[in-house]
């Protein structure tokens, strides 16, 4: 078992706790880049940004609160091809250049509204690097299924069911149009 | 065999021994069982015990690490299990992974298995379609494979046998060529559904749209409660294994009914390596089996010997059971056992959207979805290949929300999803001829971990395959659109065989011994007391998911067997 394995392992067994505290330390990082980089305090910074400006808090939690970054790294460490890593973490790499380019100053310091226009171009623009691209791609589809898919969201706001209601095949669409 | 005193020996001799405890031999273990023989049930794998052994049954979405997804390296490691659809992150524990029983594919074929107590009895798709006269005399009447030993007057009774214990949602339809059958109500059709079906009644004729038929209990009868099962709620979690005993496989239903009677052990971890045969008795006396964890080898005894280890390893077990009576496997004269192996075809898709009925949408969920039995040559050749397909359609109206923004806008759309329009898709579910040249064998060098010999399996599609897939896609294409269907997609895959987890045949029933390997009762023509009846039994495919089919051969060999055995005659 190596190091991931046994951190993987040992965070399951206590709920996620461990692997929580462990990334909030900064020690090193889930996410082993193929060519030898590191995702590093820096990136994971960059990344919480990013799902936070993605999904943000209104008058309820945001992507940020529910830990979706830490998701999407999950996610991106365990059911991503070598390719998709490397262009995820190089495409986070490229967004500072792209921003200081468009809006002058880097994404951190960007205002929320600027930080939502900047990932709006980013994942509109033709222009910009494959591999911000595939960043910014990943990332967001890896947000919505986060976000989506938290506890919180799955029991407070869009109840899931396990058990679902008997079917009917001619229920009225006006009731789930809502106001149209 | 280190101990083969008298008492060690009684104490491995049984009436019966079953291998395997998927969903055919669990049915033989039930037969059997009920009929006062005391049984040894023979398990590869591990134990799945009903509910206990359900260990993601009840957990929500949010409780998987990957959310249902398998991570990419362990999905890279698994390139033939991971074309399988079923296999997630909730169903893991129950399937083979690719390195743990390895075979040579002479062609591309995914064999997809579930190695433990209940097979993929806990996995299937949950279609159970009777067979009808017409799928029975096709091999005869379009001359190929042999003709069937059985008609469906054989069968009818033990399809109602199998249908009242197991518990089969359907609709009586009067349809000659998918007969009725003992149903509990039928699911519940949608407006488009019904809208199609109608259509089709009124400018297709001979083609019809029913209620699939399908093992989810749409309500519970004093049957299903006394077996512990009850009504199926529509989770759709069927291939985690159900709590409420729902839907149908050994684990909910034959194996602890087996086990109430008394007469019932189960062997876990015990791979079969050979039927033993006696020279002089003329008749099989026992199986050797391998035990996967110690990788001892013991000798188990039994007058009578069902074969259920699923199609193919059934043929491996078969061909592996050599003596200087049958050099080339048991019960193997003519050289024909492996070979004349079909499956069933799913490569072709067709998707259309529709805007009529906007009124109405579904709400809630059910257990099963549409079925327009085959509807080409059924009553006599008039295309240009032989056989058909059998098509499952279903019709649904999804919510969806605008992913495209970012910030609170994403917000506010993901928290308040938007009814979609009407999309349909119907997939073809084509029979294939059974042909010498599709065959398994054993490889003359190669073992796997207990010494056996390696399977190679050489399978693939035909002209006749390739030509009907073409006419189910213009015959699919030109309903969806005589209903008002719009933005007809189609598919046409190139995939393996084997994904479609329908292959049959090997061990063939039929008349003649010359050509087939069992006669009508199942039993192999040179070797009475031993029976094959999971799918390597079958002569021809048909279009029908085949396993209710295995279920009634099974009921039918095994009362046979005990008749025979009380008349003294194996």
């Amino acid at each position: 078992m190596n190091r991931r394995q046994a951190i993987k392992r040992t965070a399951l067994l206590s709920g996620g706790m461990v692997f929580l505290k462990y990334s909030l330390l900064g020690q090193a990082s889930r996410l082993s880049i193929p060519d030898g980089s590191t995702f590093g305090p820096d990136e994971e910074r960059m990344l919480q940004l990013v799902v936070d400006t993605m999904i943000p808090a209104t008058d309820t939690p945001g992507a940020k609160e529910l830990n979706v970054d830490q998701f999407v790294l999950l996610m991106v460490n365990d059911c991503h091809s070598k390719k998709d890593q490397m262009a995820f973490y190089s495409g986070l790499h490229s967004m500072d250049v792209f921003v200081e380019k468009g809006f002058g100053q880097s994404f951190a310091s960007c205002d929320i509204d600027t930080r939502v226009e900047a990932l709006n171009s980013m994942n509109k623009k033709s222009d910009t690097s494959p591999e911000l691209q595939a960043f910014i791609q990943i990332a967001k589809n890896r947000t919505i299924q986060g976000y989506l898919e938290s506890k919180y969201v799955m029991t407070e706001v869009l109840p899931h069911k396990m058990i679902p209601d008997p079917y009917d095949g001619y229920y009225p669409a006006s009731k789930l149009e809502g106001e149209i | 065999m280190a101990n083969t005193n008298i008492d060690s020996v009684k104490q491995r001799s049984y009436d019966a021994i079953v291998i395997g405890s998927g969903i055919s031999g669990g049915w033989a273990a039930k037969e059997l069982t009920e009929k006062g023989l005391r049984t040894l049930v023979l398990e590869r794998g591990r134990d799945v015990k009903h509910i206990v052994d359900y260990p993601t049954a009840n957990k929500m979405p949010y409780e998987f690490e990957h959310r249902g997804e398998i991570p990419h390296a362990t999905r890279e490691a698994n390139p033939i299990l991971s074309r399988a659809g079923a296999w997630q992150e909730d169903t893991d524990h129950f399937f083979v992974k690719d390195n743990e029983h390895p075979y040579t594919q002479k062609k591309p074929f995914d064999w997809i298995r579930g190695y433990q107590v209940g097979g993929r009895s806990l996995l299937w798709a949950r279609q159970t379609q009777r067979w009808s006269q017409y799928d029975f005399e096709g091999p005869a009447r379009d001359g190929f494979a042999v003709d069937w030993p059985i008609r469906y007057e054989d069968i009818a009774p033990w399809y109602s046998h199998v249908e009242s214990f197991a518990g089969i949602s359907g609709n009586q339809d009067g349809l000659a060529e998918l007969p009725d059958g003992e149903f509990l109500p039928p699911n519940p059709l949608n407006a488009v559904e019904d809208h199609f079906k109608g259509v089709l009644s009124e400018r297709f004729e001979g083609r019809y749209l029913i209620a699939s038929r399908f093992a989810n209990l749409t309500k519970s009868t004093p049957t299903q409660l006394a077996q512990g099962r009850s009504q199926c709620l529509s989770r759709r979690l069927c291939k985690r294994g159900c709590p409420f005993g729902g839907y149908f496989s050994s684990n909910s239903s034959t194996l602890p009914w087996a086990e109430k009677t008394g007469n019932l052990t189960m062997r876990l971890h015990s791979v079969v390596h050979s039927v033993i045969y006696d020279e002089k008795q003329e008749k099989a006396t026992g199986v050797r089996v391998i035990d996967s964890q110690t990788k001892e080898v013991t000798e188990y005894y039994a007058k009578i010997i069902f074969v259920n280890a699923s199609t193919i390893n059934t043929n491996l077990i078969l061909l592996n059971s050599i003596s200087s009576r049958f050099p080339n496997g048991l019960g193997n004269d003519n050289e024909l056992m492996g070979k004349f192996v079909a499956f069933h075809n799913y490569n072709t898709k067709v998707r259309a959207q529709f805007e009529g009925l906007s009124e109405f949408a579904t709400f809630g969920d059910r257990p099963g979805s549409t079925y327009i039995p085959r509807f080409r040559n059924v009553f006599q050749q008039e295309t240009g290949f032989l056989r058909g397909y059998a098509t499952a359609f279903s019709a649904r109206r999804n919510m969806y929300s605008d992913r495209s923004g970012i910030g609170t806008d994403l917000k506010e759309s993901l928290l308040n999803p938007k009814l979609g329009g009407w999309s349909v898709g119907a997939q073809m579910m084509g029979e294939t001829i059974p042909k010498e040249s599709n065959y398994v064998s054993l490889d003359t060098e190669k073992t796997d971990s207990w010494g056996i010999p390696l399977l190679n399996i050489d399978i693939d599609f035909d002209e006749n395959d390739r030509k009907m897939e073409i006419d189910s896609i213009e015959q699919l294409s030109e309903m969806l659109a005589a209903a008002g269907f719009t933005n007809i997609k189609t598919t046409q895959k190139r995939q393996a065989p084997g994904i479609d987890i329908h292959e049959m045949g090997g061990v063939r029933m039929g008349k003649d011994p010359k050509t087939s390997l069992l006669n009508k009762w199942n039993q192999l023509h040179a070797c009475k007391n031993v029976f094959v009846t999971d799918g390597a039994c079958m002569t021809s495919t048909s279009t029908q998911n085949p396993s209710l089919t295995y279920m009634a051969i099974t009921a039918r060999a095994a009362n046979h067997a005990v008749e025979e055995m009380r008349k003294g005659n194996v």
